[in-house]
């Protein structure tokens, strides 16, 4: 569950120069903006890179921020991060994931299912995206209809579809 | 594997994929304005313009023998509480405090007991929620904005000093009264000691529908309980069919809310962006613009710099564009009026973020999830009549909300040359 009032307190000490406060907010939300790029853009090195950016930004335009909503305030960030970066690149968002990054950029424990990767590679891939913009990056199924253009029901209806899909997967391939 | 394991699973691998905190991020400059109070009154998407009135001098203590204190533990605000298939209330999916004071406040606290919202009732509230300090409560402990309210109540007699009759009603909405209640209402009692005020703080329950009621949802909450039992008591649909359906439904509440609030919407962004130019006309150039408007045509006009006529120029496009959707602003006072009024869309928004999450994180989907029979086809109409009827109600709520709450102030700006502080303020706290 996201801490609204935690994440504007920080950004609001942030916009006042405290650098402390701007580590608590890297650690409180990094992870779900890096889930959130990782959904839009599918490489893992594009979106490590771009999560920092996306930080970088925060950094610079920390004076704007008005109390409220912070966490879209900052998934809004990321999101323009993103699509700046995808226009800049000439590439529209990826249908498919890259082979090459999926091998050579993560590594997982021996005997932890890789539920990051199932959802990545072995999900229809708009299915993909909703799941981690959910799941991982915390978005609500309406931020991410919207964000993707669809009727929430289709999102919703999709997010179940994958999850089951998904439960599937690690019962018959991993007895769980 | 339940979806709460698969969750743990995944943020462990996204955690361990996510990149450290570097050199590359810190190195950027923060852009700091240095002022921390900025930032408890203003709001991402809402800008008012400056107020250019002084300060209050209308507060005037009134005795008072009783303050109620309601503490509500909902689950949630009232449309947003997430019940399970067996009616029950899962708390760890929406906790909030409430509490809401006679004269009437409501503060709402997330789950850790941090303060997310502060809103009056009455014009009594309002009094005791126009002090400087209660504007940053946001984000503080619930406890500590209590006591600030309770103090600031005291300070304009809504409590007596010199009384030992007083009463303060601590009440636990949506929940029992339990120990961390008791706690906090013993708390209180000794920092009213502290402050040398006498009263006595009890504590109560309420039901959330009671509140709801005090609240004006009566009507949609109601209902809504009705047909969710209605629903529930017709049990499965077929699968297909019901995926079909509920897609489309969502679709179309969207559409039917979105198309409800948009026309509020865009008066109130036009008016945002005239309010932003007509602070930029006074402040860079020295012009009031309903004062040159009025003159404009005589020999009193002053004579414009090419900022200042440009920024007219923009004013009377955005004016002309308020005129053709019906409002007409010739002065200062009747431009706030407007511009307040059409505040209240971004609590409409909320009372409809409220509704669908309610529709869309309910029995709804429980229900859709656990259909298995064909043979419940014919039941499928009597849902869909129900659902239909259903948020038919939650736009004439909206509507009803709306009208009301602007009803209630509209004459307190008719026929005044001037404004005081005090309707200033009764008047934003009863659209916010």
């Amino acid at each position: 569950m996201r801490d609204e009032g935690l994440l504007d307190e920080l950004l609001c000490r942030v916009s006042c120069g405290d650098e402390e406060a701007f580590e608590r907010l890297y650690r409180e939300t990094s992870k779900q903006v890096f889930a959130y790029l990782l959904s839009v853009v599918g490489e893992y090195h594009t979106a490590e890179d771009l999560t920092q950016d996306t930080f970088v930004k925060i950094r610079r335009s920390a004076d704007k921020y008005r109390s409220g909503n912070a966490f879209a305030w900052i998934m809004q960030i990321a999101k323009n991060t993103a699509f700046s970066e995808m226009k800049k690149a000439r590439r529209s968002v990826p249908t498919d994931f890259d082979e090459h990054d999926l091998n050579a950029a993560y590594r997982i424990d021996e005997g932890q299912i890789p539920v990051l990767e199932i959802i990545r590679t072995r999900l229809d891939a708009a299915d993909s995206k909703i799941v981690l913009m959910h799941l991982a990056a915390g978005l609500k199924h309406r931020e991410i209809a919207k964000q993707l253009d669809m009727p929430l029901g289709t999102t919703l209806w999709r997010y179940n579809k994958a999850i089951k899909t998904l439960q599937k997967i690690i019962k018959e391939e991993y007895g769980e | 594997m339940k979806v709460k394991d698969i969750k743990k699973l995944l943020d462990a691998q996204i955690e361990d994929k996510t990149p450290p905190l570097d050199d590359k991020v810190l190195r950027a400059p923060i852009n700091a304005h240095g002022d921390i109070s900025h930032s408890s009154g203003d709001n991402n998407t809402v800008n008012f313009p400056r107020r250019r009135y002084g300060a209050a001098a209308w507060v005037s203590a009134v005795a008072c023998i009783a303050v109620v204190v309601v503490l509500v533990s909902v689950l949630g605000a009232y449309f947003t509480r997430q019940k399970k298939l067996d009616g029950t209330v899962d708390k760890s999916q929406t906790v909030c405090y409430i509490v809401d004071i006679n004269p009437s406040i409501v503060v709402t606290a997330d789950a850790k007991g941090k303060v997310i919202a502060l809103s009056s009732g009455n014009s009594d509230g309002d009094v005791v929620l126009s002090a400087d300090e209660l504007a940053k409560c946001k984000g503080r402990d619930a406890e500590e904005c209590i006591e600030k309210i309770l103090e600031q109540a005291a300070k304009l007699g809504y409590i007596d000093c010199n009384s030992r009759d007083n009463k303060v009603t601590l009440n636990v909405v949506g929940g029992e009264v339990d120990s961390t209640t008791e706690k906090l209402a013993d708390g209180l009692q000794d920092y009213l000691r502290r402050l040398n005020v006498y009263a006595y703080v009890d504590t109560a329950a309420v039901s959330v529908k009671e509140f709801a009621q005090s609240r004006g949802w009566e009507y949609a909450g109601e209902n809504l309980d009705k047909y969710m039992s209605d629903i529930q008591r017709e049990g499965r649909f077929v699968l297909g069919e019901a995926k079909g359906f509920i897609g489309d439904f969502q679709n179309e509440v969207e559409s039917y809310i979105e198309n409800y609030c948009r026309g509020l919407k865009a008066k109130k962004e036009i008016l945002e962006s005239l309010g932003e130019k007509l602070d930029v006309l006074s402040d860079t150039c020295d012009v009031n613009y309903w004062v040159y408007k009025a003159v404009e045509d005589t020999l009193l006009a002053p004579s414009l710099s090419s900022q200042a006529k440009a920024l007219i120029d923009e004013c009377d496009r955005l004016t002309a564009q308020l005129k053709n959707l019906g409002i007409e602003i010739s002065n200062t006072v009747e431009f706030t009026y407007y511009l307040s009024k059409y505040a209240i869309i971004d609590s409409l928004y909320e009372f409809v973020d409220n509704v669908s999450e309610y529709i869309y994180n309910s029995e709804f989907f429980g229900l859709f999830n656990s259909i298995i029979e064909e043979s419940d086809k014919d039941k499928f109409s009597l849902l869909e009549s129900n659902i239909r009827k259903y948020y038919d109600e939650v736009v004439s709520v909206l509507a009803e909300q709306f009208d009301r709450r602007t009803a209630d102030y509209a004459d307190i700006f008719d026929g005044r040359a001037e404004i005081s502080d005090k309707d200033y303020a009764d008047f934003l706290a009863s659209v916010r």
